[in-house]
C-alpha cells in the first residue's frame, strides 16, 4: 500500500517522460525513491520544486483526486498493467486509464499522422483501422483531427476496439471537436494518460504522450505526415523499441506525404501499399 | 381642357406595374406637386423636366401644375418617368394632342437640354408593358438594342426631346436604323487552349458544364485556378433564345448591359470581389431593389476566387439559391425574386500563405491555419459542391509544350452532344440536366450498374460517403457517362465520380 500511495505521490509530482527519475523508480521501487526525497538524499536545491510538490500532495490526496473522476489508475504493481510500455526508457510511473484496461492488453496497431489530412490520407486510413480490426487486433491513435480521428473512427465502424492516449488531464477534452468520437472510444475500448486530471495539453506533453503510442502497440503505422510532424517522433519513438514501423507512401508532390516520404527514404518504416501487407510484415516481425 | 394622361412603368425587381401618369394645370398660384410615393431622384425630376421644355423652346405653363402618378400607393423610384411626365405636361398644356398620348409607353431621362438618356429596365419594363396589353412604347435610342427583344411591340426609339414632340404633332420621325437581331454566339477573347496541362482540372470543367456540378478548385497562387474559371463559360451550350430575354431581362435591371451585350447567347459570368457583402451576393437595397450578383450569374457562372476569405455569411447566403435556382428578398416595399440558377465555381488557395503545396517547405502557416482555412466553408456549401479539383503548378514539360491544349469549340461540341443525350433521357420529366435529377428517380430509374451501386452501398456501409453523397456521387457519375457515351454509368464512372467529389464525410 505504502508502494502504492509514494507512486501515485511521484506520478503526479513528477512530469511524464522522466528518463532519471523512471530509472530510479523502475530500478529503487517508488518507496525508497519517495523517502530519499523527502529525507534530501537527491540533490535538495535542484529538486526544491518537486519536493514542496510531494509535501502538499500527499499519495491518498492524489489518488483521492483521480478517483473522483470515475477512472482508474494503473501502476505496474497491479496484474492489468500493460508490460509492454516498461520496454521504454523513460516508462510511465502510472497510467489513468477510462474505459475498459482490457484494451490495452490485446495487440494493437498505432496509426498516427496529420491533423490535416487529405481525402486519400483520411480514407487509408479509415480503411488500415477497419483492416487490423477485422483481424480482431486494437487500433491505437492520439485522439487528435485528422488522421488520429479517421483511424479512431475506422476501429469503431469496424466494431473494434480502439485506444485514444491523450497529451492532457482524463477530464479534459481536447479537441474539444472530438468530445463525442471520446465518449464512443470509451464505450468499448480506452482513453490513456499520464497527466493529472486537470493538466492542459501542452506542445511538451504531445511529444511525451507520443512516445505512448508506439510503447503501447506492437507495430506504428505513419499514414500522412508533413515534414516536421509529431507523428515522425512516435515512429522514431516504435523504431527505438525495435517495432515495425510502416509508412503509406503518396504522391511526390503531396506536402502531407513528405513525411512518410522521408521515413522511406531513411529506411526508418516500411513501406506499406496494402493491408495483407502490413499484417504480413507485422506477422514476421512479432 | 388642361387635363392630359399617359403611361410609363415602375419596377419592382423583374416585375413591372404600368402607371398612369396624369398631369393637371389649373388656376392658382404658380407651383408644382409630384403625387405618388416618389423618391429623391423621382423628385427632381421638376427640375429635369422643366429645364428640358424651356431649352426646347417650348412653354411652361406658369400655373399649378399637378403630377399624379397611379396607382398612388405603389412606390415609385428612378428618372425614366421624366419622358412621361414632360409630355403629359405639354399634352395638358395643349401643346401636343392628348388623344395621341393616351396609350403610349414612355421610358426615359431627360438631360437639361432636352436629350433623353438611357434607364435601367428597359426591357422588363417592356415585357410588363406588353403583358398589360399597349402596344407602342418610346425609349431611349440607346437602349434600342435591348428593346428590340421585344417584339410584338412597336418600339420608337427617341435621341432627343424635339424629335418625340415633332412626331407627335406632325407624325414624322426619322427612321433609326433597326439593329438586326443578330445574337452574339461566343467570346472570342477567351479559350480554353491557353490554359496549359491540368488535365483533372480540365475534365472538372467539362464534367461541370455537362452536369451543371457545383466546382471548387484548390491550388497554389498562379498555378490556373482563375483562368479556368474564367473559361468555363465558354465551354458551355449556348443559351436558347428564352434563357438569353431572362438574362438580358436581369442585366436590364442591374444596369449592367454596358458590360454585357443583351443580345449575347453566351453563358454569363460574374466574378464578384471576396469583399463583397451579402446584400451584393443575393441582391437587395432599401428603394430599388436590385439582382445581386447570383441573379446576374443566372444560366450562367458564380465564380467566387479566394473563397475561404470570404466574410462569414457571404457564401452561406448563396444556400438557399443553390437549392431553389431562386432568390426572394424581402424589404418594407414589397418582395421580389429573382431567378439564380448558376453553376457555382469557387477557388481557394490550399492554406493562408498558400504555398502549402508540392513539398510544402516553403508554407509558413501552423497545422491549425491549415485546417482552419478551408474549414471556414462550411458543411452544408461544401456538400453542395459536387468536384473538388486540386490545381498544381504547372510543371516544366507543360510549360515547354509550344502546342495549344483542346480548344474550346472541341470541348463545347462534346458538352453539347452529352447534354443532348441527357435531355433526351429526361424528356417530360421536368428537368433536364444531371444535377438536378431528383434523389426517389436516382434510386429508381436512374441507378448505375449493379456493380457500381454495390460500391457506393459499400462505401455508405463504411461511412466514407453519406447518403446525400451518395446521391451526389450518381449524378455526376451520369455526367460521366453522358460524356463517354455509356448508355447506364458504369462502375469507372462511378468510381470518378466518387474520386472528384473527394471528401470523406464520416
Amino acid at each position: 500500500m505504502k508502494e502504492l500511495l509514494a507512486r501515485a505521490a511521484l506520478f503526479s509530482a513528477i512530469e511524464g517522460g522522466h528518463t532519471f527519475w523512471s530509472r530510479e523508480i523502475y530500478g529503487n521501487g517508488a518507496q525508497y525513491v519517495y523517502e530519499k526525497l523527502l529525507n534530501n538524499g537527491y540533490d535538495s536545491i535542484k529538486y526544491e520544486k518537486l519536493i514542496t510538490e510531494l509535501k502538499t500532495h500527499s499519495g491518498e490526496q492524489v489518488l483521492e483526486r483521480i478517483a473522483q473522476h470515475h477512472v482508474r489508475f494503473v501502476t505496474p504493481l497491479d496484474k492489468d498493467w500493460p508490460i509492454q510500455v516498461n520496454d521504454l526508457m523513460a516508462s510511465p510511473i502510472g497510467l489513468i486509464v477510462k474505459g475498459s484496461i482490457g484494451a490495452l492488453h490485446i495487440p494493437s496497431l498505432a496509426v498516427v499522422g496529420t491533423r490535416n489530412p487529405t481525402s486519400y490520407g483520411a480514407r487509408i486510413a479509415g480503411d488500415f483501422a477497419a483492416g487490423f480490426v477485422d483481424r480482431e487486433w486494437g487500433i491505437i491513435s492520439g485522439g487528435a483531427y485528422g488522421i488520429d480521428s479517421y483511424a479512431h473512427k475506422g476501429a469503431l465502424i469496424a466494431e473494434g476496439v480502439t485506444v485514444a492516449v491523450i497529451a492532457s488531464g482524463i477530464d479534459i477534452n481536447y479537441p474539444a471537436g472530438n468530445t463525442r468520437l471520446f465518449a464512443e472510444i470509451c464505450e468499448s475500448g480506452a482513453i490513456v494518460t499520464e497527466c493529472m486530471p486537470g493538466q492542459n495539453a501542452l506542445p511538451s506533453r504531445f511529444l511525451t504522450r507520443n512516445r505512448l503510442i508506439a510503447a503501447l502497440s506492437k507495430a506504428t503505422l505513419v499514414v500522412e505526415a508533413a515534414f516536421r510532424s509529431g507523428s515522425l517522433r512516435t515512429a522514431r519513438d516504435a523504431a527505438e523499441l525495435f517495432r515495425p514501423v510502416m509508412a503509406i507512401p503518396g504522391p511526390i508532390n503531396s506536402p502531407t506525404s513528405e513525411g512518410c516520404h522521408r521515413l522511406i527514404g531513411e529506411r526508418a518504416a516500411e513501406i506499406v501499399t496494402s493491408v495483407a501487407d502490413a499484417v504480413e510484415f507485422v506477422g514476421v516481425n512479432q | 381642357m388642361s387635363l392630359a394622361q399617359t403611361k410609363s412603368v415602375a419596377l419592382l425587381g423583374l416585375d413591372g406595374h404600368v402607371v398612369g401618369v396624369e398631369v393637371d394645370i389649373a388656376d392658382g398660384l404658380p407651383g408644382y406637386a409630384l403625387l405618388g410615393l416618389p423618391d429623391a431622384a423621382l423628385s427632381e425630376s421638376r427640375d429635369r423636366v422643366r429645364s428640358a421644355i424651356v431649352n426646347c423652346g417650348e412653354v411652361w405653363p406658369n400655373r399649378k401644375v399637378t403630377v399624379s402618378l397611379s396607382p398612388a400607393w405603389l412606390p415609385k423610384s428612378g428618372s425614366s418617368f421624366d419622358l412621361a411626365i414632360c409630355i403629359t405636361l405639354l399634352a395638358a398644356h395643349q401643346t401636343v394632342p392628348t388623344e395621341k398620348i393616351a396609350d403610349i409607353v414612355f421610358l426615359g431621362e431627360l438631360s437639361l437640354d432636352g436629350r433623353i438618356r438611357s434607364v435601367r429596365g428597359v426591357l422588363p419594363a417592356l415585357i410588363s408593358a406588353f403583358k398589360a396589353g399597349i402596344s407602342i412604347a418610346v425609349v431611349p435610342a440607346d437602349n434600342l438594342k435591348e428593346a428590340q427583344l421585344m417584339q410584338g411591340m412597336e418600339i420608337v426609339p427617341m435621341h432627343h426631346l424635339k424629335q418625340v414632340l415633332r412626331w407627335l404633332r406632325t407624325g414624322e420621325r426619322q427612321q433609326e436604323q433597326e439593329f438586326d437581331l443578330q445574337w452574339e454566339h461566343s467570346d472570342s477573347r477567351l479559350d480554353f487552349e491557353d490554359v496549359a496541362g491540368q488535365p483533372a482540372a480540365r475534365l472538372a470543367a467539362e464534367i461541370a458544364a455537362v452536369g451543371g456540378h457545383h466546382i471548387m478548385l484548390i491550388g497554389p497562387p498562379g498555378a490556373g485556378k482563375t483562368m479556368i474559371a474564367e473559361r468555363i463559360p465558354t465551354i458551355m451550350p449556348a443559351l436558347s433564345i428564352a434563357q438569353a430575354l431572362e438574362v438580358t431581362a436581369v442585366h436590364s435591371i442591374a444596369g449592367t448591359l454596358m458590360q454585357r451585350s443583351p443580345l449575347s447567347l453566351l453563358a454569363p459570368i460574374v466574378s464578384p470581389h471576396h469583399t463583397t457583402t451579402r446584400v451584393a451576393m443575393v441582391g437587395g437595397g432599401s428603394h430599388v431593389i436590385k439582382p445581386g450578383a447570383c441573379s446576374l450569374a443566372h444560366f450562367g457562372v458564380l465564380f467566387i476566387d479566394e473563397a475561404p476569405e470570404c466574410g462569414p455569411g457571404v457564401l452561406d447566403s448563396l444556400r438557399q439559391p443553390l437549392e431553389s435556382g431562386s432568390i426572394t428578398i424581402a424589404r418594407s416595399i414589397g418582395n421580389v425574386t429573382f431567378p439564380a440558377q448558376f453553376l457555382l465555381v469557387l477557388a481557394a488557395n490550399p492554406c493562408p500563405c498558400g504555398k502549402f503545396t508540392g513539398r510544402g517547405r516553403n508554407c509558413t502557416c501552423t497545422s491549425q491555419q491549415v485546417r482552419r482555412y478551408l474549414g471556414k466553408l462550411s458543411g452544408p456549401l461544401m456538400d453542395r459542391i459536387d468536384l473538388r479539383v486540386q490545381v498544381e503548378p504547372v510543371g516544366r514539360v507543360e510549360m515547354a509544350k509550344t502546342q495549344l491544349g483542346e480548344s474550346s469549340s472541341v470541348i463545347r461540341d462534346r458538352v453539347i452532344a452529352a447534354r443532348t443525350i441527357a435531355a433526351h433521357r429526361f424528356e417530360g420529366m421536368g428537368w433536364s440536366l444531371n444535377s438536378q435529377i431528383p434523389a426517389r428517380a436516382l434510386r429508381s430509374e436512374f441507378q448505375p450498374e449493379r456493380a457500381a451501386m454495390n460500391f457506393l452501398h459499400d462505401e455508405l456501409d463504411r461511412e466514407n460517403i453519406t447518403a446525400r453523397g451518395l446521391h451526389k456521387i450518381i449524378r455526376t457519375a451520369w455526367s460521366f457517362a453522358d460524356l463517354k457515351g455509356h448508355t447506364l454509368p458504369s462502375m469507372d464512372d462511378v468510381v470518378a465520380a466518387h474520386a472528384m467529389r473527394g471528401k470523406v464525410e464520416a
